[in-house]
């Protein structure tokens, strides 16, 4: 008999306590979003007294904009109940007319803010047909402080005549307490006035039809308080992406975490081929990294508190010809043996993987210390698709550190985590990761299923 | 070395330590029961086999870490533990109860006590838990009906608890 049919199931609910349904609740809505929360309180009085004494199943307030106001009244006020005052994400679903997303706002927002007065987080998703002005005139309306805004524009090119572009200094200026700032499809700008802007965390995806510049640079020199900096904005032509490094003196000295898809010349060097120094940093992710090598091994090697790092690698295997002069593992491990976590970006469908991993484990056999000895986790990033057969060689070439008694002394080598994040649909943006166990064990199975990503297990 | 555990239904079964002691109740007992059998008063013995069979599998695992909010977790359940869990309804339903009892964290599911913002960050597997996380799978997507009709749960609501929940259901809908 299979779990989904219980016709014979003699097994009374009743006796699961109720800590065991909390975990079971919390595992079925783990964002707090009512839509996977709402049905579990509606399934009998014990399940309902459980899922609303869980104020994290109930912390996503969504506002769909021009909804009847009495019925929103409602439904608000029984959501501020289960919340308990916690902070809450106010998730804002564009959906009407202009005009009336103002006016309806305007009714709305007392009603809104005068029940919930936490907020942790503001979400605006935008409709294609709307300007990021409404963003603005949105935001206004918000009267209470937040930290974290996150704004979701259009996966479509917007109407001729119409842009998905914000002024970062703006919109920040709506909030004196916003400390991240998350952009997904839409572009963005600074302010002219050189505004110093006091956020702490930027992630930008910068859509795919946009073809202008990403001001890098820029947001380094007016967000001097960055730790968090993560800007993806996919495979444009190198001569659009930049902007001119701006030579300013002052490091981003807070900066941790540092993620782009090109990198912007003021990270690596000031003055001439001397590298920075970022007295903070250990993320680095570049996914295509500076062609001058040279340039790239010097940063890295100046800055040894990097313990996260990845890049798209060459190889130097004789039998097959590179092209690019970027660094490879060999060069990374040379200079930054503290890493403990490696990234590899994939260009060919898995097959550089695989050849750098083979590459690479023959170089580490003959000289094993050279090369990463607290490695702990290996990612393999933005994978368009492995084959089994290329998902099997992968597996092959991480035996040696993957599992115990292999060929290398497996006591200088910590690999704990294998992970792999396909991104099988780059039109679509869609992207799935699987991590594997908090523990490496081995490789059992794989599979592709019918209408979802692949998925891996150990 | 062993330990003899008695079950429920008084069924002894003698059990290497290592394989015994991934169970938390039991290696706290093992200190004080000298060599005297462990007895499991809650546990039945169809349930116990099953519990050992995991112990034996993951016996040489090292311990999961303690989960202080600051990993998140998926429903990805590994694929030797996906066969392990496929069972009947009642089985499953047995061994979450025997795991709870047992205070077997992976076999059950840690406990979690994580501020939100914790929770939202990306994924991150804790080995096991799997009970929970199988019924977890099997409640995502269904509506309430679905559910009820799934676990054998009586719909119980007064028709005002009824009136209100159709509400809800309606603000829901749309917003």
């Amino acid at each position: 008999m299979s779990q989904e049919d219980s016709r014979e199931s003699k097994f009374q609910m009743e006796r699961i306590p109720s800590e065991v349904l909390e975990d079971i609740f919390h595992l079925t809505s783990p964002n707090g979003s009512i839509q996977d929360s709402l049905p579990l309180s509606h399934v009998c009085r014990t399940w309902r007294l459980v899922s609303l004494s869980q104020r994290v199943l109930w912390l996503t307030v969504r506002v769909k904009l021009g909804v009847d106001l009495a019925m929103v009244r409602r439904y608000w006020s029984a959501m501020k109940n289960r919340t308990r005052g916690a902070g809450v994400t106010i998730d804002i679903l564009d959906s009407i007319s202009d005009t009336r997303l103002i006016d309806w706002w305007r009714q709305a927002y007392p009603i809104l803010f005068r029940l919930f007065k936490n907020i942790d987080a503001v979400s605006i998703t935008l409709l294609p047909i709307k300007k990021p002005i409404y963003i603005l005139e949105t935001l206004r309306h918000i009267p209470l402080p937040y930290h974290t805004l996150i704004i979701h524009g259009p996966s479509t090119k917007p109407p001729e005549g119409t842009t998905m572009e914000v002024c970062v200094a703006d919109i920040c200026a709506m909030s004196p307490e916003i400390k991240r700032v998350e952009l997904y499809n839409m572009c963005f700008y600074l302010s002219p006035r050189l505004d110093r802007l006091l956020i702490e965390e930027l992630v930008i995806q910068v859509p795919a039809f946009e073809t202008k510049r990403s001001f890098i640079d820029a947001i380094l020199i007016q967000c001097p308080l960055l730790r968090v900096l993560e800007v993806r904005d996919g495979d444009k032509p190198e001569d659009t992406y930049f902007g001119q490094p701006l030579g300013t003196p002052n490091p981003p000295e807070n900066l941790e975490s540092f993620v782009v898809d090109r990198a912007p010349h003021i990270i690596y060097s000031y003055g001439l081929n001397k590298p920075r120094v970022l007295p903070r940093l250990t993320k680095l992710l570049v996914h295509r990294p500076d062609r001058d090598r040279s340039r790239m091994i010097a940063f890295v090697r100046a800055n040894p508190t990097i313990i996260e790092c990845g890049f798209t690698f060459a190889w130097e295997v004789a039998d097959y010809e590179h092209t690019v002069d970027w660094l490879t593992l060999k060069d990374l491990a040379g200079v930054a043996p503290q890493i403990k976590t490696l990234h590899i970006y994939a260009k060919y469908c898995g097959y550089d993987v695989v050849i750098l991993l083979d590459d690479f484990n023959t170089q580490r056999t003959q000289n094993p210390l050279s090369f990463f000895p607290n490695l702990v986790t290996l990612r393999l990033d933005t994978v368009p698709f492995l084959s089994k057969v290329l998902f099997e060689d992968v597996v092959q070439a991480c035996y040696p550190i993957a599992l115990p008694g292999a060929d290398v002394t497996s006591s200088r080598f910590s690999l704990k985590e294998l992970a792999v994040t396909f991104k099988d649909n780059a039109r679509e943006n869609e992207k799935t990761e699987w991590l594997a166990s908090s523990y490496l064990e081995k490789a059992e199975i794989y599979k592709l299923q019918a209408g979802s990503a692949w998925h891996v297990s150990w | 070395m062993s330990i003899t555990i008695v079950t429920s239904d008084n069924e002894q079964f003698c059990v290497e330590k290592l394989v015994a002691q991934r169970i938390a109740l039991i290696e706290d007992m093992v200190e004080n029961a000298g060599d005297r059998p462990i007895p499991l008063p809650n546990v039945t013995a169809s349930v116990l086999r099953k519990i050992l069979e995991y112990c034996e599998h993951h016996k040489n695992d090292p311990l999961p870490p303690y989960d202080d909010g600051s990993r998140s977790r998926t429903t990805h359940i590994s694929e030797w533990d996906q066969k392990f869990i496929t069972v009947d309804q009642e089985m499953l339903f047995e061994i979450i109860l025997a795991a709870n009892y047992l205070e077997m964290k992976p076999l059950l599911y840690v406990r979690l006590n994580v501020p939100r913002v914790q929770c939202l960050t990306a994924c991150n597997a804790v080995a096991g838990d799997i009970g929970c996380k199988t019924v977890a799978n099997m409640i995502k997507g269904k509506s309430p009906e679905e559910i009820r009709k799934l676990f054998n749960i009586v719909n119980n609501f007064t028709p005002e608890e009824e009136a209100q929940i159709r509400k809800e259901a309606e603000w829901a809908e749309d917003r």
